[in-house]
């Protein structure tokens, strides 16, 4: 079947109204991926019994969200940047955020794309101006947002920073595929997920995985 | 008639125009990875060994590789199984169609795909928060460099039917592509 003649010019003239402006930019999607990700970590705490609150770094209920569009610190005060906080009976209350700095093993800090982690070691940051440790975090997420393949060295490079990151339950998340960053994950252990864009059927288990940690969290917490 | 070589890389080249002049270099950054790198097939050692002593070894290569699919396996899923002792895997380029498709797949992920990221999350914030204000990314560091950006349901509204249109222009280039 030939191309309709005038099928790219058609395209041509819609693409510039249909992209938005901000979508120029490979990070303004990366942005709203990694809140859609987190979106996921908040709706899957829910349905595990937690209590969520959103609120700012002064603990004030957030009425608008404020995300980062690039990695910052957990005490920032540029902004009112939104977290969620997360209450299970019996348990110490966790805080979810997205796209904080949290030290690794090493001392080294990392960006966290989201990160779930004790509001004990969070509201210590925010005092006293620190970034979360690593083995604070429950749950850290590595978010990638591709028109493409993902590239293998993302993987490799995922592979890397959890020698440092001594988060528990440690995931790289992507909204396409790829088979030879899939196989190395697999291969070396690393929890992973693809094609993770809204109504898709692996958001479920991406959401599921999340409830698991949140109900070992709650066994430990008892 | 199907997609001829010569349309597909026409429709390539004028696509990759019409991109970069929308500041989208990064998405043909992307795609231009993946073509770079090729895609992958299996195939046995001993049509290897024959495919080494032909001039011709993309022709030939195609029709020597290995058939893993098994069951409900995709050809996709099947190359994920590690090749076994007397297997290779062998990186063969793209054609031009599939050129064509991975650059369209990649305009409607980007265009297509993070309309609908930016309309789940503003209903998440609907859902969550007392009123419907915009969703607001801002800069935490160097604020004077990056303005940041905002979602919201009247942004999304404004452009919902030339999302649609878009989408279906799309498809229709996908199917082309695929007829050939």
């Amino acid at each position: 079947m030939p191309l309709r003649s005038g099928l790219l010019a058609q395209i041509q003239n819609v693409i510039g109204s249909a992209a938005a402006s901000n979508l120029t930019a490979s990070s303004a999607s990366s942005d709203l991926f990694e809140v859609f990700v987190w979106s996921i970590a908040v709706d899957a705490a829910r349905q595990e019994g937690a209590q969520v609150e959103f609120k700012d770094v002064d603990g004030n209920v957030a009425t608008q969200f404020h995300f980062r569009t690039s990695p910052g610190y957990i005490f920032s005060q540029a902004h009112p940047y939104t977290h969620a906080e997360f209450t299970f009976p019996h348990c110490p209350e966790l805080e979810a955020h997205v796209g904080v700095r949290v030290s690794g093993r090493s001392g080294v800090l990392h960006e966290c794309d989201v990160a779930v982690l004790s509001k004990a070691e969070a509201d210590l940051c925010r005092s006293a101006s620190t970034s979360p440790r690593s083995a604070r975090v429950l749950l850290s997420v590595e978010c990638k947002f591709y028109s493409s393949d993902v590239p293998l060295g993302m993987a490799r490079a995922f592979v890397g920073l959890t020698a440092d990151l001594t988060a528990k339950n440690r995931y790289f998340v992507v909204n396409t595929r790829s088979d030879s960053a899939e196989r190395l994950l697999t291969h070396q252990k690393r929890g992973w997920e693809h094609l993770i864009t809204p109504g898709s059927t692996t958001v479920s288990r991406l959401h599921n995985e999340f409830r698991t940690s949140f109900k070992h969290f709650k066994a430990w917490g008892h | 008639m199907p997609l001829s070589v010569d349309e597909a890389e026409q429709a390539f080249y004028e696509l990759t125009g019409i991109m970069r002049q929308l500041g989208m270099s990064w998405l043909l950054d992307q795609v231009e990875a993946t073509v770079a790198l090729g895609k992958q097939v299996l195939v046995s050692e001993s049509a290897a060994r024959k495919i080494s002593r032909t001039d011709y070894r993309d022709d030939l290569a195609g029709s020597l590789t290995v058939n893993v699919a098994r069951g409900s396996a995709t050809p996709a899923e099947a190359v994920r199984r590690p090749p076994k002792p007397n297997q290779l895997t062998r990186t063969v380029p793209y054609t031009p169609a599939e050129r064509l498709q991975l650059l369209v797949q990649a305009l409607r992920t980007a265009v297509v795909g993070a309309d609908a990221l930016e309309r789940n999350i503003v209903e998440f914030a609907t859902r969550n928060q007392r009123g419907s204000a915009p969703i607001v990314f801002r800069p935490d560091e160097r604020p004077d460099h990056a303005p940041g950006h905002e979602a919201s349901r009247e942004r999304i509204r404004s452009r919902e039917s030339h999302i649609a249109q878009l989408d279906s222009l799309l498809t229709e280039l996908l199917d082309a592509i695929d007829a050939a």
